[in-house]
C-alpha cells in the first residue's frame, strides 16, 4: 500500500469538492463558497481534495474573488 | 501589439440609477479612450457585497472584454484608480473572447433589454443604521406601554 502524507491522519469527514479545471473561475462564485469556511477560510487540500495545481488555481478564484466584494475576507 | 483582456468592473449602484447606458458607456468609454477596443461588454450581476466597498453594501458588475496595448493597460489602470464610480476592477489576460459573452452584448443591446433597479439597501452605512436602531426602540417602547396598560386594567 503507498503511503502519503494524506493518511497520517484519519480525514475527518472529507467534504470533496466536484468541479472542472474550467470551473475555478472568481465569477463562479457558488462553487467557491463550497471551498471556504463559515468565517470565509479556504480549506486546506485535505478537505478539498484538489491537486496542488487546482488548489493554486482555488487560491487565485478565491482571493480574486475577495477583492471584488463577491467573497468575504473574514465574516 | 495589443491583447485581449477581460474586465469586471464594479460599479456605484447610484451611476446605474442614473441611467444603464450612460453606465456602462462611462467604463466603455474609457477603455476606447486609451487605445482599446471593446470585444463585449455586459451587465454581469448587481449584488450584495460580501463586504462594504466605500460604504456602499450593493454594487453591480459588469464584464467587459476588450483589446488594449500595455501602454493602455497601464494608463487605463491608472485612470480607474481615479474614477469614482468604479469601486473595484479586476483586469486579466485572456486567450480570446468567449463567443458567449458576444452573444450575451447582442442580448443586451436589443430595446427590449430591462435592466433592473437596483434594491434601495445601499445607503450609507452609519445613517441606515442608526434610523434603523431608533425604529427598533420606538416599536419596544409601545410594546411595554400596551402591555402595562393591560395589567392595570386587569388591577382595576
Amino acid at each position: 500500500m503507498m503511503h502519503d502524507r494524506f493518511d497520517r491522519f484519519e480525514m475527518p469527514t472529507p467534504e470533496r469538492v466536484q468541479a472542472k479545471d474550467s470551473d475555478l473561475d472568481y465569477k463562479n462564485v457558488e462553487l467557491l463558497r463550497k471551498c471556504v469556511g463559515g468565517q470565509g477560510q479556504m480549506y486546506s487540500r485535505r478537505r478539498t481534495a484538489f491537486t496542488a495545481q487546482r488548489q493554486r488555481m482555488l487560491k487565485k478564484a478565491i482571493k480574486r474573488a475577495r477583492h471584488l466584494g463577491l467573497l468575504s475576507f473574514v465574516d | 501589439m495589443s491583447r485581449i483582456y477581460e474586465i469586471m468592473f464594479l460599479i456605484d449602484n447610484n451611476a446605474v440609477r442614473a441611467g444603464w447606458k450612460e453606465a456602462k458607456a462611462s467604463v466603455t468609454g474609457l477603455i476606447e479612450k486609451h487605445g482599446g477596443k471593446v470585444r463585449a461588454a455586459r451587465r454581469w450581476d448587481e449584488r450584495k457585497l460580501a463586504y462594504p466597498i466605500k460604504r456602499r453594501r450593493r454594487g453591480t458588475y459588469v464584464l467587459v472584454y476588450g483589446e488594449l496595448s500595455g501602454q493602455g493597460v497601464a494608463t487605463l489602470r491608472r485612470e480607474l484608480d481615479l474614477t469614482e464610480n468604479v469601486l473595484r476592477y479586476l483586469l486579466l489576460q485572456v486567450e480570446a473572447v468567449p463567443p458567449k459573452e458576444v452573444e450575451l452584448t447582442q442580448a443586451e443591446l436589443a430595446s427590449d433589454f430591462r435592466v433592473p433597479e437596483p434594491p434601495p439597501e445601499d445607503v450609507v452605512d452609519g445613517a441606515a443604521d442608526e434610523s434603523q436602531a431608533e425604529a427598533d426602540e420606538g416599536e419596544e417602547l409601545e410594546e411595554v406601554a400596551v402591555s402595562e396598560g393591560e395589567l392595570a386594567e386587569e388591577e382595576v
